[in-house]
């Protein structure tokens, strides 16, 4: 009972300041809640360490064979099959390392990102785009000792298109695939119908199974086959053993056509509370960990222990978070609204104060570091007048004095859904709603379980929504952003644009990287001036490193290469670096 | 006696019928469906189109009518098949009997634990009523029973597990990395190592309900005639209360541990997380997580007839400790 009129007394009392203080104040006092964000460093770390990067030299020497990795992962995917389900984890432990694609993208060339050989040895395109021709590798035995052949590729691709398979997400790629000819077992023809200008990425994605190992599991049965458990490829590491909520293991395939791995062992060790892989990383028991919470990144800083063990590491993928408007709902339909509200959002504040400082401002809808993005192009910053100016000159006013901004009856209102377990986008949102209340916006926060909040976000049935997009390098915007999405794709904002869509379908027929380029910033700024989505922050990768571990680097492709990488048996504790 | 066990047994069936039906109806009407928890906590911009939602709708019938997807499960369950989860292609029946014994293990070994320190704690409370033994004993279990498991058990890990201070218990999982290689011995010691503090862990709350029931059913009965008879003629204090008035007291401590067994088997699911232990608990929450109904359906059953039969046995108890009680005659 104190407590609670202590508390009230000294919400009073800041009620009282809040109201008194004048413009420079207010900006002061932003400037000083910022600074208190900004995390301070101990006297004994080095500058890699303080910046996030790699130190010279992790990535040359002679390597060595032999030894264990040990990953920790986060979630623990429900099977190993890739092609049949969608799973950041997932795609990072199978593909490339255990089933390989027919080409891939070179994780180390950025920004172009190259397509390199894996299965198939050398490819053609045909000048129009409408035929791919590979030649496969000859000799490449898959990891139980069959041969490799064109039949493989085939099967894969035919798998894709049954519908009884759960490939989905890989079948839109080939909507407008004519044929697959397979002319003798070591050459494939992909016959198109239309010119696809992504048919390359797309293929990168794709593993490619082994006919044999499904025999009579056709139709649905493929979907729970004993190969998605335990599955047989043809890359650098080999399936070893699976066990539930504890870890799955890879050993180094001593056949592989390439250069082999230098590792004899990865150990995927699955462990669900950050809490935990961080006291298993004071003991030194794992070597990578890659999903550092931002609190943890800014903590483990201060850990001397962690210091001299680890690598310290921030790097960005392709993704970033936003609001989702629902633009079919009245409130929110006119763009000038849309934009006063993203106003309204101190990003900066929020960057610097809850997340260390650690994230980016997300200006753009594709890959950030992407020629995509132009860096020059800004959402619009925080400026509440601005937004208020706006709002009135669209003729939102509180009319009836009830404190509420409204516009012929209808006022200001909506809900925010977020799905729960996400704790600084909840705290995010209470600066938010702090901000919209000030000028009076009235604005609720809803949290949902995960699979309710993506029902219903499809569904069109939220106001708003907060959630993120991972992306690829080079991504296509149709489903996210082309009116015909709306209903059945991923067009959660309902957003309808006829220039954006002329944009996108441009887009699909450009073969030109660089004029791709140039259609993606126009499509982003217009997108972006018209604020379907609030765009928020680009997240980063927070990691540690062992430092015994050579021949790292890291990439918005994958993530990290254990391929590449050697234990250095000369390391030891503290003297060894 | 048989006959009473025959007619429970057969009860059981429609209970059963009720219990999966209900469930069926909760986890079906829920909002939610395994289509968008299929999309993952990383959503990927590509995701689905609505195209492959309908073929997944289709593949799990979801769009039949309610009673005629039930009507289709119980039909399988009729040939004893629980079918498969869509999450991991795996079989119902075949992940439950890899999640039970570790659940029931873990849950049985605290119970144990529990009664074996619970119901002393609780005569001597009781002998002693109102001393200072007594109330220190009420006032640790209390704040015991109030301290909640996934607190105690992130402090446990952050101060005894190792990294900046005491290494004295394992943080993950029943097994260290290298169990494979021990000797039989190493192995065993190695299980029970591990297993400690998930045990004290899903126990120590449970001691203050057990010690308190057991404290009221013998200040119930050391009340009574016979025990003063018994003091009387001269016997022992501690004859008086551990041979004459325990077994009388005990009803009440019975039919808590009839009421145990669900929590055990599903409210282990806080401490299987933090521990990162493959159980029961964790499996339903997956399973719910994911939508994955014919888990959810799997798991429900299992649970429910151990329930039942749980319960059964402690009636039977009944009979065995308190000699008014007989299902044999009327």
């Amino acid at each position: 009972m104190i407590r609670a009129v202590a508390l009230a007394l000294v919400a009073a009392v800041a009620a009282g300041c809040t109201r008194g203080r004048t413009d420079e104040q207010k900006a002061a006092d932003r400037e000083a809640e910022m600074a208190r964000g900004t995390p301070t460093v101990p006297a004994w770390v080095d500058g890699p360490w303080r910046e996030g990067v790699f130190p010279p030299g992790v990535d040359d020497g002679e390597p060595i064979p032999g030894g264990t990795v040990t990953v920790r992962v986060r979630s623990e995917p429900g099977t190993l099959g890739y092609l049949i389900q969608s799973d950041w984890w997932l795609s990072r432990i199978i593909l490339h390392d255990v089933n390989e694609s027919l080409i891939r993208t070179d994780p180390r060339k950025h920004p172009e990102y190259p397509f390199i050989p894996e299965l198939a040895e050398r490819w053609e395109e045909s000048p129009d785009l409408l035929r791919h021709v590979f030649h496969l590798r000859k000799g490449v035995r898959w990891h139980d000792g069959a041969p490799f052949s064109a039949k493989d590729v085939k099967f894969t691709i035919e798998r894709i298109l049954d519908p009884t398979v759960r490939a989905a997400r890989h079948a839109s790629t080939f909507v407008d695939l004519e044929a697959v000819e397979t002319p003798d077992d070591h050459t494939v023809v992909f016959r198109w119908r239309k010119p696809y200008v992504w048919a390359l990425n797309k293929l990168a994605e794709i593993p490619i199974y082994p006919a044999h190992a499904f025999a009579g599991l056709e139709g649905a049965a493929f979907n729970t086959a004993p190969f998605m458990r335990a599955p047989i490829g043809t890359g650098p590491f080999r399936f070893e053993s699976w066990t539930e909520k504890k870890e799955i293991v890879f050993s180094r395939n001593d056949h592989y056509w390439g250069p082999r791995a230098h590792v004899d062992r990865v150990v995927y060790r699955i462990v669900t509370e950050s809490n935990v892989a961080q006291q298993l990383l004071m003991r030194g028991e794992i070597d990578i960990e890659i999903d550092l919470t931002s609190e943890q990144y800014v903590q483990v800083a201060q850990e001397r222990k962690l210091f001299d063990r680890y690598h310290r590491v921030r790097y960005f993928d392709a993704n970033y978070g936003f609001i989702s408007w629902n633009t079919d709902r009245p409130v929110l339909s006119d763009p000038a609204v849309r934009n006063a509200l993203t106003m309204l959002f101190d990003r900066e504040k929020v960057r610097t104060t809850l997340l260390a400082g650690l994230f980016r401002t997300a200006d753009c809808i594709f890959y950030v570091d992407s020629p995509a993005c132009d860096p020059e192009f800004r959402q619009a910053p925080y400026d509440p007048a601005a937004a208020l100016r706006l709002l009135a000159e669209r003729g939102w006013e509180d009319h009836d004095g009830d404190g509420v901004l409204d516009k012929d009856g209808l006022p200001l209102r909506f809900t925010v859904s977020i799905p729960s377990g996400n704790q600084w986008v909840e705290q995010a949102l209470l600066v938010y709603r702090q901000a919209l209340t000030r000028v009076g916006i009235e604005m609720d926060v809803q949290k949902l379980e995960w699979s309710v909040f993506i029902a219903r976000l499809r569904a069109h049935e939220l106001d708003a929504g907060v959630l993120a997009w991972v992306m690829d390098i080079e991504s296509d915007p149709y489903t996210l952003w082309h009116s015909t999405q709306v209903e059945g794709g991923s067009n959660y904002t309902g957003y309808r644009n006829p220039v954006v869509d002329g944009l996108i379908e441009e887009l699909r027929g450009e073969f030109s990287k660089d004029a791709r380029m140039e259609i993606m910033q126009r499509i982003n700024r217009i997108i972006v001036e018209d604020n379907p989505q609030t765009l928020l922050f680009n997240k980063p990768r927070q990691a540690l490193f062992h430092r015994r571990l050579k021949g790292l680097y890291v990439s918005p492709m994958e993530s990290f290469q254990v391929r590449d990488m050697w234990i250095d048996p000369a390391w030891r504790e503290g003297g060894g670096r | 006696m048989g006959s009473y066990v025959a007619r429970r047994l057969l009860v059981m069936i429609p209970t059963l019928f009720g219990i999966t039906f209900v469930t069926f109806l909760l986890v079906h009407l829920a909002p939610g469906d395994p289509v968008s928890a299929a999309m993952g906590g990383d959503l990927r911009a590509d995701a689905v189109s609505s195209e492959a939602i309908e073929h997944f709708r289709k593949e799990m019938h979801l769009d039949d009518p309610l009673l005629v997807q039930y009507a289709r499960w119980l039909g399988k369950l009729a040939s004893l098949d629980l079918g498969t989860s869509w999450r991991t292609g795996r079989g119902v029946g075949e992940q439950i009997a890899e999640r039970l014994p570790v659940t029931v293990a873990l849950g049985g070994s605290a119970m144990v634990l529990v009664y074996l320190i619970g119901i002393p704690l609780g005569v001597a409370s009781a002998v002693r009523r109102g001393s200072l033994g007594d109330r220190a004993t009420t006032l640790v279990l209390f704040v015991l029973y109030s301290l909640p498991s996934f607190w105690v058990g992130t402090l446990a890990i952050l101060f005894l597990g190792g990294g900046r201070y005491l290494d004295w218990i394992p943080v993950q999982g029943l097994r260290s990395p290298g169990w494979e290689s021990l000797s039989a011995m190493g192995r065993a010691r190695d299980l029970v190592w591990h297993a400690v503090t998930p045990v004290v862990m899903l126990g120590y709350a449970s001691l203050a309900s057990v010690s308190r029931y057991m404290r009221t059913g013998m200040l119930d009965v050391i009340r009574q005639d016979y025990v003063r008879t018994a003091r009387a003629k001269g016997l022992s204090e501690r004859v008086v209360v551990y041979k004459h008035a325990l077994r009388n007291s005990l009803i009440p401590i019975l039919s808590h541990l009839g009421t145990m067994v669900p929590f055990l088997l599903g409210g282990t699911v806080i401490v299987e997380r933090i521990f990162g232990i493959p159980g029961m608990g964790l499996l339903m929450f997956e399973a719910i997580l994911a939508r994955d109904y014919s888990l959810i359906m799997g798991i429900t059953t299992a649970t429910a007839m151990l329930t039942m039969l749980a319960l059964l046995v402690t009636d039977l108890l009944y009979a065995a400790v308190d000699p008014r009680i007989s299902y044999g005659k009327k």
